[in-house]
């Protein structure tokens, strides 16, 4: 008889339900807490991505939030802001350039009359010294007063002779001061042509860079303004999946109700008479039509649970790849993905080709910087050998100082001898020739002045302007700069966020990939219930076969539970509907409930 | 926001709870019985406004909800929301929860949406 009684192994199903009660928790708990803590990471980075879209984006308007203004935009208008003022100070350098340029023109011209200056008294005096030549001759004719003349003519030649040397040092020093401003006025020249040069580039470069700055920012913020809308999309399966994660109190508290009816089941004073015995076959094969019910409801739960994870996990997998897609189009551009048109885009090229170009050009603007500075020596080499060439004039003109009383003692020795004046000395050609030279050297002086004070003037004015300008173009420079550190930190923000979202993504990946395997746990959980309950079945039916069995040996249709153990059971359930199936099954009644989902409010 | 306390001895069910509490951007408190319920209390004791509402199960060990519910009854916490939440869906037991001074009762297992409604409603 009560071999049926023990056909279930009672212990041993209560420790297979605890295992299923750990092992949904395990999992479900294991769900319920990584994917909140990742979606609030997610949702972190989604805010601090939220606040860039608004600073970055161009179409936006200002607000007290981003600080008043948009960071691009700012660098954009801070970079024409430069360039605008930059255009001012090159006019001016190029205005300033070409003031000196012309003045040292000029001076270059005037050097070149000087030369003629030079020639010319250099021609007098070598008239001078044929006429006083010409002159002792004829004085020589009239042999009294030769020798009293002929000093006169001495001194004129020698005269003649140290203006004529004279007149070849001044050249060559006047030569030496034209080189100088030539090479001078050529560099002049070259500086100019490089600053035109840089200008040029520096307008259309830098307005490069901030275009291709600008394209590229904007394609940054379309894709993570499309990763936000993806990754808030996550929301919708993680609440599937957290809503469904509260099963598993109401799988536990199950189990609890399964595992408290077989304990109940179970067989603790063996039946004496037939009645004890038909009674509990009866109750044992309720409970376990109970507990198979019961089961049942379970290995619903767990399989609604099991395919509500895979859906949304799938959904999950899928939203994830939109945003890690849009991460690395900016990661990696050009790779699959990357739109049509941006293929040459990434923000780290554009950075890195950028960087160089600006460095181009602060080079070159440093070198013609630097060519600049090494002129002002230039102009110190001039101002010296103008300085020595006014110097070997003046020495001239002492020189030349000495024709006039040389001349009025030749025209009084003449006026005093009248055989001097029968040999027809030329006295007049002589007086002529001293006008000549000393007018010439007088013009060549103030020439020479002339020279040496506008060259002066030019070159000390352009001396001191350029170290104003090493000021500036050093200003300028510093703000080129800063601008172009201002952009390049901004793209790498924007790469970054869009570098997080990845992060969090892969954090998810490798999360949603451990899920896969747990609802792979769970499934075979669902295999394990079925084993139970098929165990339960086949003992309740066997029971039901032995009470059918004792029955028809005692002549009896039916039997009615006597005892209220199965009553005494669904007392302790905590589940409202497992209550009812209790009532069903046992045939008693159960008191008014609500649904599941049902809300009072007192 | 206000702070709410959920007590739980299912942690599935807590994390259930939280995760859509936060989201809404709630703070919540949490404890596995209403011995430990009562502990977060006492921990708040003199900050009774920054808590918003209270969330319990019923069955629970240690102590159960409706024990835990008259414990509160007792504190400065009396005049704070309580929520039952629970399997439980009988009529003497919504009585019992109520006499106790409950102010309302969600049968499990719920739509997150309709706990966010009841909490909008409670938590000012």
């Amino acid at each position: 008889m009560s071999g049926s009684l023990r056909t279930v192994n009672t212990y041993r199903m209560i420790d297979h339900l605890e295992g299923l009660s750990s092992k949904t928790e395990e999992i479900f708990l294991k769900l319920g807490k990584s994917l909140p803590a990742l979606y609030h990471e997610l949702e972190a980075g989604m805010d601090k991505a939220n606040s860039l879209i608004e600073v970055f984006s161009l179409d936006g308007i200002s607000s007290p939030n981003n600080g008043g203004g948009h960071i691009i935009t700012n660098s954009i208008s801070s970079a024409e802001e430069l360039v605008g003022e930059a255009s001012g100070f090159f006019i001016e350098l190029e205005n300033r350039d070409s003031k000196l340029f012309n003045t040292i023109n000029s001076s270059i011209e005037c050097l070149a009359s000087l030369e003629n200056q030079f020639a010319d008294i250099r021609e007098d005096s070598i008239e001078m010294e044929v006429v006083s030549l010409n002159a002792k001759i004829a004085a020589v004719k009239t042999k009294k007063h030769y020798a009293g003349f002929s000093c006169i003519t001495d001194e004129l030649k020698k005269l003649s002779a140290a203006t004529v040397q004279n007149t070849d040092i001044l050249t060559d020093h006047g030569d030496t001061v034209l080189k100088n401003l030539t090479t001078f006025n050529r560099k002049i020249d070259t500086i100019q042509n490089a600053q035109r040069s840089f200008y040029t580039h520096f307008r259309k470069d830098l307005g490069n860079i901030f275009k291709d700055f600008n394209h590229e920012v904007e394609g940054l913020v379309e894709h993570l303004t499309s990763a936000v809308t993806e990754a808030e999309c996550v929301k919708r399966p993680l609440s599937n999946i957290m809503e469904i994660i509260q099963l598993q109190d109401l799988i536990r508290q199950s189990l609890q109700h399964v595992e408290l009816a077989l304990k109940e089941s179970d067989i603790k004073k063996v039946p004496k008479s037939a009645d004890q015995v038909l009674d509990e076959l009866t109750f044992v094969e309720k409970v376990y039509l109970l507990c198979g019910e019961l089961l049942g409801d379970i290995q619903e739960k767990v399989s609604r649970s099991t395919n509500i994870f895979s859906i949304n996990i799938t959904d999950l997998r899928s939203i994830l790849n939109r945003v890690n897609r849009d991460s690395e189009c900016v990661q990696h551009p050009g790779e699959s993905g990357y739109e049509p048109g941006r293929n040459d885009g990434g923000l780290k090229r554009i950075v890195r080709e950028s960087a160089q170009t600006l460095e181009e050009l602060l080079l070159d603007l440093q070198e013609s910087m630097k060519e600049k500075s090494s002129i002002s020596s230039d102009t110190k080499q001039i101002l010296t050998n103008l300085k020595l060439l006014e110097i070997g004039f003046t020495d001239s003109l002492t020189i030349v100082a000495r024709f006039y009383p040389v001349n009025v003692n030749a025209r009084m020795e003449v006026a005093r001898w009248d055989l001097l004046k029968q040999t027809g000395i030329a006295i007049e050609e002589i007086s002529d020739a001293t006008e000549r030279i000393n007018q010439d050297m007088d013009a060549a002086l103030q020439l020479i002045r002339k020279i040496t004070k506008e060259i002066d003037t030019s070159i000390n004015l352009y001396a001191r302007g350029i170290s104003g300008e090493i000021t500036a173009i050093g200003n300028i420079t510093g703000r080129i700069k800063e601008c172009y550190h201002q952009l390049a930190l901004s793209g790498e923000t924007l790469s970054g966020t869009l570098q997080t979202f990845s992060v969090y993504s892969n954090k998810f990946f490798s999360l949603l990939d451990d899920s896969e395997l747990d609802i792979g746990r769970l499934n075979e959980l669902i295999d394990v219930i079925k084993d139970i309950r098929e165990t339960l079945r086949a003992s309740g039916q066997t029971a039901e076969t032995e009470k059918e069995q004792i029955l028809s040996e005692m002549g009896m249709e039916k039997w009615e539970l006597k005892n209220s153990r199965l009553e005494e059971i669904v007392g302790r359930f905590t589940i409202y509907a497992h209550k009812q199936t209790a009532g069903n099954i046992g045939g008693f009644e159960i008191g008014n409930g609500g649904e599941a989902g049902e809300l009072t409010i007192f | 926001m206000k702070k709410i306390l959920i007590v739980d001895d299912s942690s599935t069910l807590r994390a259930s709870v939280e995760f859509t509490l936060t989201t809404e951007g709630h703070e919540v408190l949490q404890a596995e019985d209403g011995q430990r319920g009562l502990k977060v209390l006492q921990s708040l004791e003199g900050k009774e406004h920054e808590l918003g509402m209270i969330i319990t199960d019923i069955n629970m060990p240690v102590m159960d909800g409706i024990s835990l519910i008259k414990e509160i009854k007792k504190t400065s916490f009396k005049y704070i929301p309580i929520l039952v939440m629970t399997t439980e869906a009988e009529e003497s037991k919504k009585k019992e929860g109520k006499e106790a001074g409950a102010s309302g009762w969600l049968i499990k297992p719920f739509d997150p949406e309709q706990l966010l409604g009841v909490v909008s409603r409670f938590v000012k």
